[in-house]
């Protein structure tokens, strides 16, 4: 089987974010990058699925020569090789990084393709449902587990308030959910023998791909401050409070 | 008196604990090569301080004294045989005291052995289990005493005359002897004489093969100790290295396995650990002889170059189990309690890089540890740039260095992770920073450069990790030019006094109980109100067994008038861990909490107040003693939040 895995950079969500001065992006100096922690229970998925059967895992990385690290990371996790499309500064919208991750499945043909369910730099929770457009294939998001049976796939996806057990046709588009597995710590010699594993380094147009953007961010803004507290003496003071000053009551 | 047989079974003797020595030296060449050269007169001074002056034996009583009357029953008379050997007639005025020495040193060994038999079948102290072997010694060594007095006794038999009474011991066993008639006596001589011979001579033979091993090897080791920076564990070269850790017995060094040959199984570790303490697998003791029986078990198919036939795994497979492995809070009290100066924790270490770095192997709290440490350089986790928060929650101000602004300063305060984001260790860092205002000490500190010193990282098993760290910190340390460095947190101290040189980071870094004490002594800092109460004084095991320091925070708090010290029974350099080292500060603990032991042994001194002086020990005990529903009752204090309040 072989099964492709997306991956996003995205900046250390612990860290927090500053906006650059115009507002149109976040400053990204002195913010160290991580793999995307959705996009690791999809590396570990497809990893163990491949551990279990057989097969390769490639993983796609969208972005600058940075990204290079962020595939590293992800191959030490036990995936075989790597694209890293390089947009020469470009920036995509969820639909044009779709248009690009399409064009890299039709140069591999994957049976699979797993990704985290989204990224939590935007949040958008896009890419993989308009991938699974554009592709034609199955879709099965939020992933909860995964269990492969000849040519499909049954997964049970979270929902509100229960589970859902659904079925696909391989190929399909898989999204990982945090409760899916358990990420492994990669050892030291995977991170050693990650260094020489094959990284393909692409370009949109070398994969035929016209990504296209359909969304554009016109502007970010920081939330606004919050204000200090207030302490109460009583739980009457509390109400009163609560009706007068607040109106919530 | 010795004919040309007996000359040929002591020939025998030796040759036969001369094969055997040779034989357990070639399956200890089955490990790594490990230098351990250096100062030789260190050397040989530990070893007359091990084995002349037993210090480390006598610290358990009456057990250490009684080896001790054991051990200088064989030497002195051993000694005394050869010299007159050599020299035969000493005069009277030398010989009678002699002989009185003799007999009463003698009878010291025998005392001393029946109660060491009394205590192991008899009391059966649960840190001691009874194997044939420890039975077979000291039958063999009552038997070598009671053959000597009857030897003693025959010969004095043969004599008349009360100046004997110089050999009160002989005289008194000599005269139902007289009873016998002489060409009995003469025989009996004789018996005894031989039958003493030939017992010494077989556990001479004996010596290097069973219980009695750890005489030869027990010295070995104690010769061969580590005689660096105390508890600094071994680098490992990441880049050169095959192996990362010790996953299969013949990847430990030489002398670790010589460690395995040493251990007489006195289990003075076990009574001491922790984790063996409040019901975990673990037992230093059992780890040593578990391995010990793997390395045994496997040495042949190692001679034969067939390591891999040998399918038994070292770690799982019978022996030292993940639990063992994982549960050691580092707290060192069984290397340091050791006679023979086994090194426990370097091989947990070992085993624990084995399975961090070869196999990613580790409970999942470690992995979000080791996750939080690469992405955010502290172990909680919170965001990196963060680090500096602390300084306004807590409304102190200390000057951040930077390469561009970098005036002179006295010393850098390295906050650590848990002075910058732990809550509770905040507000006893800033108690430190308003000391040192107070005092007038310019110091610094690195703000966000800072990340934290790899102490959970190596400790856990993440050397590459801990590398990293070091690195990092160490060049951030130069490019400002920090000579002088003051830690609050005795992990951080550890690391970057004893670790960092390794990495080529050599600073002067001294702990905040010491620096306080510098201020206090220098007159800077006054004590200028009373602090009524009674306290308890809790040692971190990264103070007192890591870096000496006792008395240093005691002398702080004696300074302060009104407050009364009430020691625990466990104090000091042999005090009981919190429970946290180790990584274990990060870990769910099951069953009987470590810091729950020891907050009881606190609170049983009546103390209204404890004290400490480690962020690890500061949260383990404020919890054991919230556990006891005490915290209304009793504070737990850091030494710098107490020295706040009644200094000027």
């Amino acid at each position: 089987m072989k099964i492709m895995v997306p991956v996003r950079r995205v900046p250390n969500p612990d860290v927090k974010v500053r906006l650059k001065k115009d507002g149109t992006g976040i400053e990204t100096e002195g913010v160290n990058f991580l793999v995307n922690p959705f996009d690791e229970y999809a590396i570990e998925e497809a990893v163990r699925i491949t551990e279990k059967s057989g097969g390769e895992v490639f993983l796609v990385s969208i972005g600058g020569p940075e990204n290079e690290e962020t595939l590293r990371a992800g191959l030490a996790l036990g995936a075989h090789r790597a694209y890293l499309v390089d947009l020469g500064g470009e920036c995509y919208e969820s639909s044009g990084i779709a248009d690009i991750l399409a064009a890299v499945f039709k140069q591999e043909n994957p049976d699979l393709v797993i990704l985290g369910k989204q990224s939590v730099d935007t949040d958008n929770n896009q890419a993989a449902q308009m991938l699974a457009a554009k592709l034609g294939l199955a879709q099965a998001c939020f992933a909860y587990k995964v269990e492969l049976q000849d040519g499909k796939a049954v997964v049970q996806r979270e929902i509100d308030g229960g589970l859902e057990v659904k079925e696909v046709e391989l190929p399909a588009v898989i999204t990982a959910d945090l409760r899916l597995n358990q990420p492994r710590y990669a050892s030291l010699p995977a991170i050693m023998k990650a260094k020489k594993k094959e990284v393909k380094k692409v370009t949109p147009a070398d994969l035929g791909a016209e990504p296209k953007n359909r969304a554009r961010v016109l502007g970010l803004s920081e939330p606004p401050p919050r204000k200090a507290g207030q302490k109460v003496a009583s739980v009457d003071e509390l109400v009163d409070k609560l009706v007068n000053e607040a109106k919530v009551l | 008196m010795v004919n040309g047989l007996d000359f040929a079974l002591i020939l025998l003797a030796v040759a036969v604990a001369a094969g055997g020595i040779v034989a357990k030296a070639r399956r200890i060449a089955l490990g790594q090569p490990e230098a351990r050269s250096g100062d030789l007169r260190a050397r040989i001074g530990g070893v007359c301080r091990a084995v002349l002056r037993h210090d480390r034996i006598l610290r358990d009583q009456p057990e250490g004294r009684h080896h001790l009357y054991l051990f200088y029953a064989f030497v002195i008379p051993l000694t005394v045989i050869v010299v007159v050997q050599v020299a035969f007639a000493l005069p009277p005025v030398l010989a009678r005291p002699l002989g009185l020495a003799l007999d009463l040193v003698a009878g010291f060994g025998l005392f001393g052995t029946v109660r060491l038999y009394q205590r192991r079948y008899g009391e059966q102290p649960d840190r001691l289990d009874n194997r044939p072997e420890d039975r077979w010694a000291l039958i063999l060594l009552m038997a070598i005493f009671v053959t000597g007095f009857l030897t003693e006794a025959s010969r004095l038999s043969l004599l008349s005359g009360f100046e004997y009474l110089w050999n009160p011991i002989g005289f008194a066993l000599a005269i139902p002897l007289h009873l016998l008639p002489e060409p009995w006596r003469l025989v009996l001589v004789e018996l005894f004489w031989r039958l003493h011979l030939y017992l010494v001579l077989f556990t001479l033979a004996s010596l290097p093969y069973g219980k009695l091993g750890h005489i030869p090897f027990g010295v070995a080791n104690i010769f061969l100790r580590n005689l660096g920076p105390k508890g600094a564990f071994r680098p490992i070269d990441i880049e050169t290295a095959e192996v990362y850790g010790v996953g299969q017995v013949e990847q430990f060094t030489r002398k670790q396995l010589l460690d395995l040959e040493a251990c007489v199984r006195c289990g003075r570790c076990q009574a001491r650990c922790p984790a063996y303490n409040t019901g975990k697998s673990l037992s230093p003791k059992k780890v040593i002889q578990d391995l010990r029986a793997h390395w045994i078990a496997k040495a042949p198919c190692l001679r034969k170059g067939q390591g891999d036939a040998f399918e038994q795994p070292m770690i799982e497979g019978g022996g030292v189990s993940h639990d063992d492995i994982w549960a050691c809070t580092t707290c060192r009290h069984c290397m340091e309690t050791c006679p023979m100066m086994i090194e426990h924790v370097d091989k947990i270490v070992d085993m624990r890089r084995y399975l961090v770095l070869m196999e990613g192997q580790m409970p999942q709290e470690l992995v979000t540890l080791n996750k939080n440490l690469e992405n955010n350089f502290n172990p909680w986790g919170v965001g990196w740039s963060a680090r500096n928060d602390w300084m306004t929650r807590r409304k102190v101000s200390p000057r951040i260095l930077t390469e561009e602004e970098n005036p002179e300063f006295e010393v850098l305060l390295w906050v650590g992770c848990a002075g910058a984001y732990d809550d509770r260790y905040q507000r006893v860092v800033a108690s430190v920073c308003r000391l040192l205002d107070r005092a007038g000490v310019s110091y610094g500190v690195l703000g966000t450069q800072e990340k934290c010193c790899g102490d959970p990282a190596r400790a856990s098993g993440n050397e590459y990790l801990y590398q990293t760290l070091v690195a990092e910190n160490i060049a951030a340390m130069d490019a400002l030019g920090v000579k002088k460095i003051l830690a609050s947190c005795p992990h951080c101290l550890k690391t970057l006094s004893k670790e960092y040189p390794q990495f080529g980071g050599s600073y002067e870094v001294v702990h905040h109980s010491q620096f306080l004490l510098e201020l206090m002594t220098q007159g800077r800092l006054r004590t200028v109100r009373d602090l009524p109460g009674r306290l308890t004084f809790h040692d971190s095991c990264y103070l007192s067994r890591y870096a000496d320091i006792v008395a240093e925070p005691r002398r702080l708090l004696g300074s302060v008038q009104g407050l009364e010290l009430a020691e625990m029974p466990r104090s000091g350099t042999e005090n009981f861990c919190c429970g946290a080292g180790g990584g274990r500060m990060w870990m769910e603990e099951e069953g009987t909490r470590i810091n729950n032991v020891r907050a009881e042994e606190a609170l049983a001194t009546g103390a209204d107040l404890i004290g400490a002086a480690c962020p690890f020990c500061l949260t383990m005990l404020t919890d054991g003693v919230k556990a006891q529903k005490k915290e209304e009752e009793v504070q737990v204090l850091d030494i710098a939040e107490i020295l706040e309040r009644v200094t000027a």
